[in-house]
This record gives structure tokens, sequence and C-alpha cells, in this order.
């Protein structure tokens, strides 16, 4: 059945391709539409994610990672006492303003970390070395946001809050969802930025001793300072994600031009079959007056159907890696993780599958004394 | 290849007794067969005939099972066509019936020997067990060279006799032919009969043929003479003075593939008709 299947597939390779169009253009619509849409919103979470710390505490309010509340700095101390925490270091995070030499100024998030752990630093240095923003007036820039800050190079001075500015190092790829450059620069000179009382932080960062439970240090901090939010990495990623979720409807946005594309996927490949079909009802018509049964007909469809499924996937999934590698940048990048592919492949399978139904019905009507007719 | 014997062997495979058949309701209502009665022995090739529109093809779909009557009783190989659910009639016709189309309706892209192994895939032979029932049918019918082609490529010759092959390969009790020999010349036309009748002696099918061509009614042992949906005739095809069946070797019906024009023949004399209408 599978040859039969598979052969008068292959005989019909006009209507193949158009099919496999169909079904690459769904899978690569998907993929790419999806990736970009991880790609953005994955940006929310950006300092969560690549921050290097296990658990996040901040004020009992906290819900985005760049729009954080002051908390006393001094409950750093009752953090550290929390067993399972190995070190726990003040952040700071918090808008303020660049100005440039043109006279012009732009707005920019500085994040201050500890100079001593460099917990929740830049990372993916370009230029320069990370633990240059020891330095005096030490701050790091990124590559793709330098057009935005008049092209500072290692050294060019800059001011941010009306005090002077160094750039030390040069990152590349740290870009947020927000349009506003990141700017990294050790704690209290980030308080002094941003007009920050010295007894002040927007989070504590932790890290856990090996083993520790991070729901259960979250726990324990919680317990030991009512006043303020635990969450683990995971957790305050998802919720920094939420966020603009649900304030933006970008998910509704991406998902309604993702469906489109999938449903202009599900037309091409119903039609190709339902025409291939019609091309081939005397032969069908044949195969029931032989005494194929509908279920034995419809597993033809089916494996057609799946053929294409696959075949296509396949090649539109090369083409996303393509797109990936080609079109992906920092500012647009296309993240495509496995299970955004897996579930588009099924989606897709799904669609296929359903698409073969038309034909099928159609087939069912058909009466098998026809081929004796003509 | 599993064989589906009818429960009880019948002695006469088919028998119909005052069938009758109507297309439409109503006022657009038109009978097509009326109170036909005739029965089939075992191993009996009994051709239709008669002009365009008597009924011949709705006959022959009603004894395929894929048809229904309105009246009467039908009777294939011991079963009750009009007893039978579509599934139950799907069976028979997958295990007991072999059917030769008058355009082959042989699957385009598949081979020769794919296509006529068709029939026993949808039994759910093994693979290798069915292509090689096909492969020896196909020797039988002198294809042996071609079972790997594309039908695509096949003459109509050759193409005919992959539909012959496939009607045989599930060791049918009972074979139905629609116009058989309509896109043939004489010579194929007459070489793929003899064909068929080669492999179902062995076999003792019962064979039924609907057919315009006078050509190859020498091979029928009764005619069935159809007009205006009623029986009109009944009885052996061969009067004194027609010639009996020209019969090919087997090699020289191997030989035959691509298909050529009928030569003009020579003028005969008017042959004897082969039926007298009561």
């Amino acid at each position: 059945m599978g040859t039969l299947a598979l052969k008068t597939l292959l005989d019909d390779r006009g209507k193949l391709l158009t099919a496999l169009v169909g079904v690459v253009f769904a899978v690569v619509l998907v993929n790419v539409q999806g990736g970009l849409f991880v790609g953005l919103i994955r940006k929310a979470s950006l300092l969560v994610d690549n921050g290097a710390a296990d658990v996040w505490v901040g004020h009992r309010h906290m819900n985005n990672v760049d729009f954080p509340r002051d908390i006393p700095r001094r409950w750093v101390h009752r953090v550290r006492a929390v067993p399972g925490v190995a070190a726990a270091e003040p952040y700071i995070i918090g808008h303020s303003v660049m100005t440039l030499p043109n006279g012009g100024f732009e707005q920019v998030l500085v994040v201050g970390s500890d100079p001593a752990t460099l917990l929740g630093n830049a990372w993916r240095v370009v230029e320069g070395r990370a633990d240059d923003v020891r330095q005096t007036d030490g701050v790091i820039i990124d590559v793709c946001d330098a057009d935005k800050i008049g092209h500072p190079q290692i050294g060019d001075l800059r001011e941010i809050g009306g005090q002077r500015a160094r750039v030390v190092a040069r990152s590349e790829g740290i870009l947020g969802f927000l349009v506003t450059p990141y700017i990294f620069t050790t704690i209290d000179r980030a308080a002094a930025y941003l007009h920050k009382p010295a007894d002040k932080c927007s989070y504590f960062v932790v890290q856990l001793e090996p083993g520790a439970d991070p729901a259960a240090v979250c726990r324990d901090i919680r317990a030991c300072l009512p006043e303020v939010e635990a969450c683990t990495r995971d957790e305050y990623a998802g919720w920094s994600i939420d966020y603009w979720l649900k304030r933006t409807g970008l998910g509704i946005s991406f998902g309604a031009s993702t469906l489109l594309g999938l449903a202009v996927g599900l037309v091409i490949v119903a039609q190709t079959l339902y025409a291939s079909v019609l091309d081939r009802l005397s032969e069908y018509a044949a195969l029931k007056a032989i005494g194929a049964t509908d279920r034995q007909i419809f597993a033809i469809l089916s494996s057609q159907a799946i053929v294409m499924a696959i075949v296509g996937s396949l090649v539109g999934l090369a083409i996303v890696l393509a797109c990936q590698s080609f079109v992906s940048t920092p500012r647009a990048p296309i993240v495509v993780p496995w299970w955004l592919s897996f579930g588009s492949v099924t989606l897709v399978l799904v669609i296929c599958l359903a698409a073969a139904a038309a034909p099928y019905l159609r087939i069912r009507r058909v009466d098998p004394a026809m081929v004796l007719q003509t | 290849m599993v064989k589906h014997p009818p429960p009880t062997p019948p002695a006469a495979p088919i028998v119909v007794d005052a069938l009758s058949k109507t297309y439409g309701r109503g006022a657009d209502a038109t009978p097509v067969l009326r109170d036909l009665s005739f029965s089939v022995a075992r191993g009996e090739w009994v051709f239709l005939v008669g002009p365009s529109g008597s009924g011949k093809t709705t006959l022959l779909s009603i004894l395929g099972c894929v048809l229904s009557p309105d009246a009467g009783r039908v009777e294939v190989l011991g079963r009750d066509v009009r007893s039978l659910s579509p599934q139950a009639a799907a069976e028979l016709r997958l295990r007991n019936i072999g059917f030769i189309f008058q355009r082959f309706h042989l699957i385009r892209g598949l081979t020769a020997q794919e296509n006529v192994s068709v029939p026993l895939t949808l039994q759910g032979a093994n693979q290798t067990v069915a292509r090689r029932r096909a492969d020896e049918l196909l020797a039988a019918v002198g294809l042996a060279e071609h079972r790997h082609r594309n039908v695509r490529k096949l003459s109509v010759g050759q193409c005919q006799r992959v539909a012959l092959a496939r009607a045989l390969v599930t060791n049918p009790d009972l074979i139905l032919a629609d116009e058989p020999t309509a896109s043939l010349d004489g010579e194929h036309g007459h070489a793929a009969m003899q064909l068929l009748r080669e492999l179902t002696t062995q076999s003792g099918a019962t064979v039924i043929v609907v057919t315009h061509d006078p050509r190859i009614q020498s091979f029928a042992d009764r005619v069935l003479k159809l007009e205006n949906g009623q029986l009109c005739a009944n009885q052996s095809p061969l009067s004194p003075n027609t010639p009996a069946p020209r019969n090919l070797g087997t090699d020289e019906i191997r030989s035959i593939g691509e298909f050529t024009p009928t030569p003009p023949e020579e003028p005969q004399n008017e042959p004897e008709p082969m039926l007298v209408v009561e």
C-alpha cells in the first residue's frame, strides 16, 4: 500500500512540487516568524538569562527585570544568611540619560554590579575586557547600539546623568527588549548615574551552593524577608516575558500571521491533493471496484500527506537553518528552539492529514460502478 | 494470498431470478433491466451482448456487486447481492471476483508488476509473495521482461495483458470483463481472449464478458442478448457455419506486444448471424 501511495505521489511530480511548496512555506513561516518572536521576546529576559544568578530577589511587586523598584541594600546580609546561598550581591538597573558629543541625548539603561564579583556584568565582550569596568568611570557599551550613542570607541568619554563615563570595553549582541542601550558599570557608579541613594539597590542577585534547591531557597528568603520577592532565574525570565506579552499583545500579532501562513499551507496542500485525486478518480474507482475499502483508500491518501509533510518539513527546516545562519542579527535574532521546530512539524503533519480529508470524502462518494460505465 | 471461498460452494456461481433495475425516480424513472432470469454454471463463459443502452453494463455491475438490484434475487458465488453490506461486497469482490475494465484503469506511475499485485496488496498479502505471484502471471501473459516498466510506457496491447493478469492474480472464481477487446485490433483481441481462456481453464473460473465485438463471440459457451433491459436470446453462439476460433499458440500470443492497426481484410462473404433473436 505504501508503494502504491508513494509511487502515485511521485508520478504526479508537478502536483507534488506544488504541495511541497505549500508545506515548505508553512514550515518556514512558522519557524522564522516563531524564531523572530522567540528572539525578540527573549530580549525581555536577557539580563536574567545571562546574569549568572540562580535566584533574583527584589521588590515584592517586581514583574520585569528592566523596571525594578528600590530595596534597601542592607537586607543583602539577611539573604546571605539563608541556607543554600553561596553568594548574594546587590544589583542596580535603572534608566538614565546619556549626553552625546553633538549635544544630543539618549535614554540608556544603566546596569551596575558588585565590583568584587562582577555578578551580572556584561558578557560577550569583544573589545577590552569585562573587568575593565572596574577602572575609573569605566562603562561597557554594546557595539550594536553604538550608532545611538555616537559610535564611542574605547577610551571615549560620555556623560550619563551628569556624571563622566569612559568606554573601557565593548560587548556585542546585548540588546534589550526596549530600544534603550544597556550601559554596564559598577554598582556605586550606577547609583551615581541614576542619582540613587547609596543605600538602595534594585535586586540581590544570588548564587546557590551546589545541590541547593532553588525553590526552597526562594521560600526561605521570602520567609526571612517578607517585603521582598524571591524567584528562580527561570521564573523571573518568565515573568519578564509575560509582562510584555500581556501588555503588548505581541503574541497575538505574531501568532495571527503564523496561523495565516499555516492556513495558506493547508489550502495549498489540500487543493493539490484534491486535484491529484480528481485526476485519478477513475483509478480510485477501479481500486474500489476491485475491493479496496474506504480505510485502505484513506491509508493511501494519508500516507501521501505524511510523505508531503515530512519531505516539506525537512526542506523547510533546512531553509530555516540557512535563515538563522545568514539573516539572523543581534537586533533581529531568529531563535528557533527545538520545541518550535518539533511543534511546527507536528502541526504541519496534522494539517496535511486534515488536508487529506477533502479528497478522501470525494473518493468516498465515488461509485465504483463508474469504471464499468466508461 | 488468502482466499476465502463462499460458505457453500454453489453449483451455479450466478443465479439471477426476476432481476429488475431502474435508474431515477418518479417521472424520471428509467427501467434498465426488466425481469431477467438466468443462471451461469461453474466454468462457463457467458457473453452479454446487445445494443448500447440495453443494460449490459448495469447487469455486469450487479453481478460484480457494485450495484444492487431493485427487485428480484441475484446470487453471486452463493451470496445474495441485495443482502451484502458495502464492506461484504468489497470483500467478495476482492477475494473472489476479478475485473477487466474496458479502459483497463491501471494505476499510472506503478510498474506492471506493482499493478498486478495491487489486489493481493489490498488483501494484505506479503509484498514478496504478491510480487512473486504477479511475476508468474506476467510471465504467463508474456510480459516477464516488462514487469518493471511503468504502465505509462506500455502499449495498449501490453496494458490489456497487465489488466488481464491483475484480474487473475487472486485466482478468482468469477471474472467479469467489460469490453475487454474494445481497445484492441482484431488479432490482439482474439489473442487476449485466447490467453484468458488458457489462464482460466485450469482454475475453472466462470467468465462473464460484455462485448460488442462479434469477432470474439466464438469464445462464448453461451451468449445472452439484451435489448431494452430484457433478455431476448440465451443460446450457444456457434451456428454450423460459424468458423471455430483460431487458437493461437502461447508463443504466438506472447509475441504480440505493440498495438498495430488491423490490416484491411479481404472482402468476404457475409457471415452467418451468430444469434437468432426470438
